[in-house]
């Protein structure tokens, strides 16, 4: 690979990224991300795995333009953020969808937004809808659907603008193991379809190693990249291989997370 | 408190009943007993003969409607104004770190106090009034809305940003919206406060509506009468409260 075409190929880049939050006047600052440095190609799905509260969704924040990072900087396609987000998709943990509207009225938001005709909003919505299972339900409102299903309302309302990006803010956090497998399975499948360069921030080991190409292990706070593991296993990511993953980032891991237990990361985080 | 099962809502029933009897016997046995003197309480019968008097001779009618304009104009006033500062102290931290301590110990203010420069700056007649209404129904409503947009999940207008809305459609199509049980209760203190104010104007000043027929009656010592007017005007508070409530 010459450098010019990994340059060409790089769809995110965070370089030597800083971040501290809190008041500098007062000299009370936490410092939360430290020297990251990372870059994902175009069609990726690199999972960002790290103890509670170590900045994996800062850095989210930053590659979605809602927060500038104190040092260092973050560019989508080469570009700030802010000015890119036309190519993104993005899904929260949080409840976003809007209570008042419907099943479809959600989905087709942001093509609204974009002033796409009715019509061809609905026609956009239709297969996605049919993917995600939730045909019958368009005419529903958000309350009266479970937990799972409006997490497969807002991974629709993302991935209906066929976006070129699209990051994951631990979006399966609230939902219990059994539904969390089911819709990361549909997940993985539309990535399959559409192949977005994808971002995704979880706690799960085994979420990140069924659906990422590469995992990045982040240390305790202030964080920076412990190691990048590579996840090369063809077909159903369950057997032997997949365990022995799932070990090896438990164990770089296992660390960092009692570090940020105990609640003594400060200042000199991370191998 | 854990252990205490909720009352049946035929006993809370029989409870109020039992409690609005009593409430409309006391006067009653007060005045005819000779308890109490006939210039400070009137009879319930009596009352309620003034009151139905009140309502089918037309009495009431114009000082009503009079009443109910001065309301009108004086909310549709309060809500626009409560509504564009409530946005601005949400939108701005140096607005409303300067304003807010000001605004809170306005509550804790009689709102009356203010009649006497209102008089002064707008003289005798409506706008003094309406001016007292103002005064007592904006701060809720601007304290209401700052309170219910700050209430806004901020992931919704991330959502929305993300999504290509522009910033009036995300304020008109996402922020509003979700902020709007929050205005609607908001806006409905505003309007209770507005009422009370223009009430107590017209009171005050004397020149019309349902303040004024208050008034005249008191002062001409008709107590029956003051107190079907009073009990009128409750019951007018009562279902402008239900009203708004079943828009909410």
């Amino acid at each position: 690979m010459t450098p010019s075409s990994a340059a060409d190929r790089a769809v995110i880049t965070f370089m030597n990224v800083d971040h501290a939050f809190g008041d500098s006047e007062s000299g009370s600052l936490v410092p939360v991300v430290r020297d990251v440095c990372l870059t994902i190609e175009k069609g990726e799905f690199v999972s960002l795995i790290g103890p509670s509260g170590c900045g994996k969704s800062t850095l989210l924040s930053m590659a979605s333009g809602f927060l500038t990072p104190n040092g260092g900087s973050v560019r989508l396609f080469g570009e700030e953020p802010a000015l890119m987000r036309k190519h993104l998709g993005m899904v929260f943990q949080a409840f976003s969808l809007l209570p008042w509207r419907t099943v479809l009225d959600n989905i087709t938001l942001g093509l609204e937004f974009r002033g796409v005709p009715k019509a061809e909003r609905m026609a956009l919505a239709k297969d996605l809808i049919g993917s995600l299972g939730l045909r019958g339900f368009e005419q529903r409102f958000p309350r009266e659907l479970s937990g799972g299903m409006n997490q497969r309302v807002t991974l629709a309302r993302a991935l209906v603008l066929k976006p070129e990006i699209l990051l994951l803010d631990e979006p399966f956090g609230s939902l219990d193991e059994q539904t969390r497998i089911l819709v990361g399975g549909e997940l993985q499948k539309l990535w399959e379809q559409m192949h977005p360069t994808t971002v995704l921030v979880t706690h799960s080991i085994s979420e990140a190693v069924r659906l990422s190409t590469r995992v990045v292990v982040l240390t305790a706070r202030p964080t920076k990249v412990k190691k990048i593991i590579p996840i090369n296993i063809e077909g159903p990511r369950t057997g032997a291989a997949a365990a022995a993953l799932e070990e090896e980032i438990w164990e770089l891991l296992k660390d960092e997370a009692t570090r940020a237990m105990l609640g003594d990361a400060g200042g000199n985080g991370g191998a | 408190m854990a252990g205490h099962s909720k009352p049946r809502r035929s006993r809370v029933l029989l409870v109020q009943l039992a409690a609005l009897a009593a409430l409309l016997a006391l006067p009653e046995i007060l005045v005819r007993g000779g308890m109490v003197s006939r210039f400070a309480l009137a009879p319930t019968s009596e009352i309620a003969v003034r009151f139905w008097h009140l309502v089918v001779d037309g009495t009431i009618i114009e000082p009503l409607l009079e009443t109910l304009l001065l309301i009108f104009i004086t909310f549709v006033i309060v809500a626009l104004t409560g509504l564009v500062i409530g946005f601005c102290f949400w939108r701005s931290d140096l607005s409303r770190r300067a304003f807010e301590p000001l605004m809170l110990t306005f509550y804790a203010i009689p709102g009356v106090i203010f009649y006497p420069i209102l008089l002064v700056i707008l003289g005798i007649g409506y706008p003094s009034i309406m001016g007292l209404g103002f005064i007592l129904g904006v701060v809720p409503v601007i304290m209401g809305v700052q309170n219910a947009l700050n209430g806004v999940n901020p992931v919704l207008g991330q959502t929305a940003t993300v999504l290509g809305a522009s910033t009036v459609a995300k304020y008109f199509k996402v922020i509003l919206p979700a902020a709007m049980p929050g205005i609607g209760g908001a806006l409905r203190l505003g309007f209770s406060y507005v009422v009370i104010g223009i009430i107590s104007g017209q009171f005050l000043v004397s020149t019309g509506g349902l303040g004024k027929l208050v008034a005249n009656y008191y002062d001409r010592f008709q107590s029956a009468n003051v107190y079907a007017a009073a009990v009128f005007i409750i019951l007018l508070a009562a279902a402008i409260n239900a009203v708004l409530e079943r828009l909410r």
